[in-house]
């Protein structure tokens, strides 16, 4: 059979792809902490119909190598790492980690993951936690971060992550727990997202860098109290992208009904 | 009968035009992707009468010749610059200019692409989407070792290639990422994947500084889009499909006027 309705179908394929992850990164547009993912593609092996020859000095030009492509694939699903602006919110347990970073949760099952998402609420017991899962927030000692009810009135965190209670009796401020962590990683594009808005340490990823509390944030991160980040989806390039992937996939579909009608002239040539 | 194995020839050349046009299509939003053009030559001709023979006394001139239909003779690859694509990403990073980056595979070998969609693994090398790793030289222009960006964050690419990333608050130097010419670069072998690979009739490999003459210049938090062209290739698609068509139409006739040969005689 041709060679052209497999590349076109290769093509179809990924075309599909990068019209879910497009998909995907809309749904997302405003989802607190979302980092948008991208698809790049790459050849797929070429057959050589003919090798290349060496050139003989004076003699015989060297040729070139013929040889035909058999299509695209996936190249990569990148998660595309770059901040997102602030939206401020004026609820003092919500947080956004401006610079690099991930805040730490310990997830029900005793998981420890990491977000961008930073809309944290205090529960009936006072603990610090995301309330779309009860994940709790882990401070740098990696305990997690109680502002007992009982004993404080009030709380405020500072951009260095320190969580200061203020006590219901006469209000004097005490610092609770270890400061809020903040987790950086070698290569944070290597996160594996698990949902949630979480993430969880892959091969790839490398080992999580803590910082908070006695080892201070690394220059150029620091939190914002009263603020979320919000998705890094750019619409504008989104539906650039929807366009490409529509033109692609229609190219491609074209290229196999011509491949078809050619098949079907192959058939015609033998009459009965 | 000639005609029909001219018409196959005819047949089996735009069979080849399609698969190409076919793969061009593939590959219109591959990065860095370079687009192929087939090339066809006329098959040896049949001669029927030699030239300067005569007839009654009188020289009769030129050759006559029947050509015995179409062969592909070479697939050449069109290395035009692509369209750049900016993203906001600071791992990639695009070449505006001829050159190639170089990597090393899983195996060892030397490889070189156009896709400059790189990422810092967390082994601290910096490497294409499949792994490879990217060769980075020093100042001196020799191979620095692999693994130095290990724990950096914030890469940056300039125009001259030159990596810096911040490690412990200070944004250190971590060499250059070289370009790569080739004496012939339409010779090199395509490998998949967005590579290319060394042939006979490539040449060697030659390092060369980006922003020098004749390698281009890079441009960071952008790739390269596939330089593919849909209105061409759609273009393309008719004519071959055209000449398909008539070619096997060559052949149906061929077959006819064979039929009615062989039923002259009753």
């Amino acid at each position: 059979m041709m060679r052209s309705l497999y590349s076109a179908i290769s093509g179809l394929k990924n075309h599909q792809t990068k019209m879910d992850v497009i998909g995907n990164n809309i749904a997302n547009v405003n989802t607190t902490g979302f980092k948008k993912s991208r698809v790049t593609f790459s050849t797929m092996l070429s057959q050589t119909m003919k090798g290349a020859s060496t050139p003989t000095a004076g003699t015989a030009g060297g040729t070139n190598p013929m040889q035909v492509g058999l299509g695209s694939s996936l190249a990569s699903i990148d998660q595309i790492m770059t901040d997102g602006s602030q939206q401020t919110t004026g609820n003092p347990s919500d947080l956004k980690i401006a610079g690099p970073g991930f805040f730490t949760l310990k997830t029900t099952a005793g998981e420890t993951v990491y977000s961008r998402s930073g809309a944290f609420n205090k529960d009936a017991l006072g603990q610090l936690v995301d309330p779309a899962s009860g994940a709790l927030v882990l401070d740098s000692a990696g305990n997690t971060i109680t502002i007992d009810p009982a004993t404080y009135g009030s709380y405020d965190i500072a951009p260095t992550g320190v969580v200061t209670g203020y006590k219901l009796t006469d209000g004097t401020p005490v610092t609770i727990g270890a400061g809020i962590q903040i987790a950086t990683f070698p290569n944070p594009a290597g996160l594996t997202s698990i949902g949630g808005s979480f993430y969880k340490v892959s091969n790839n990823s490398g080992a999580a860098t803590s910082y908070g509390g006695g080892t201070p944030y690394p220059s150029g991160t620091s939190l914002v109290t009263g603020a979320l980040e919000m998705s890094n989806v750019d619409l504008s390039q989104e539906f650039t992208d929807m366009i490409t992937a529509q033109r692609g996939f229609q190219a491609n579909s074209r290229v196999i009904t011509v491949s078809d009608t050619m098949l079907q002239e192959l058939i015609d040539l033998k009459r009965n | 009968m000639r005609l029909l194995s001219t018409g196959a020839a005819g047949i089996r050349a735009q069979q080849v035009a399609l698969d190409v046009v076919g793969d061009n299509m593939a590959n219109a939003n591959t990065t860095g992707f370079k687009a192929s053009q087939p090339d066809f030559a006329e098959a040896l001709a049949t001669e029927l009468r030699p030239a300067n023979v005569t007839l009654n006394g009188a020289p009769v001139g030129a050759t006559l010749n029947v050509g015995a239909g179409v062969f592909y003779n070479a697939i050449g690859t069109d290395f035009k610059q692509g369209a750049m694509m900016t993203t906001d990403r600071s791992a990639d990073v695009a070449i505006n200019g001829s050159g190639f980056f170089e990597v090393t595979t899983a195996n060892g070998g030397k490889a070189y692409t156009r896709d400059g969609n790189f990422q810092v693994d967390a082994a601290g090398n910096l490497c294409d989407t499949n792994g490879n790793i990217v060769t980075l030289v020093d100042d001196q222009g020799n191979v620095m070792p692999n693994g130095n960006l290990l724990n950096t964050q914030e890469l940056e690419i300039g125009s001259d290639g030159a990596v810096t990333a911040m490690l412990a608050a200070q944004r250190m130097s971590y060499g250059q990422i070289p370009l790569v010419v080739f004496p012939n670069q339409e010779g090199l072998q395509k490998m998949g994947s967005n590579l290319y690979g060394i042939s006979a009739s490539s040449g060697a490999a030659q390092f060369a500084k980006a922003g020098t003459t004749g390698a281009g210049s890079l441009q960071s938090k952008a790739l390269e889009a596939s330089n593919v062209d849909l209105a061409a290739n759609m273009t393309d698609l008719i004519q071959v499909q055209r000449a398909y068509q008539m070619n096997s139409r060559m052949v149906s006739d061929g077959d006819q006027m064979w039929g009615i040969a062989n039923s002259l005689r009753r």
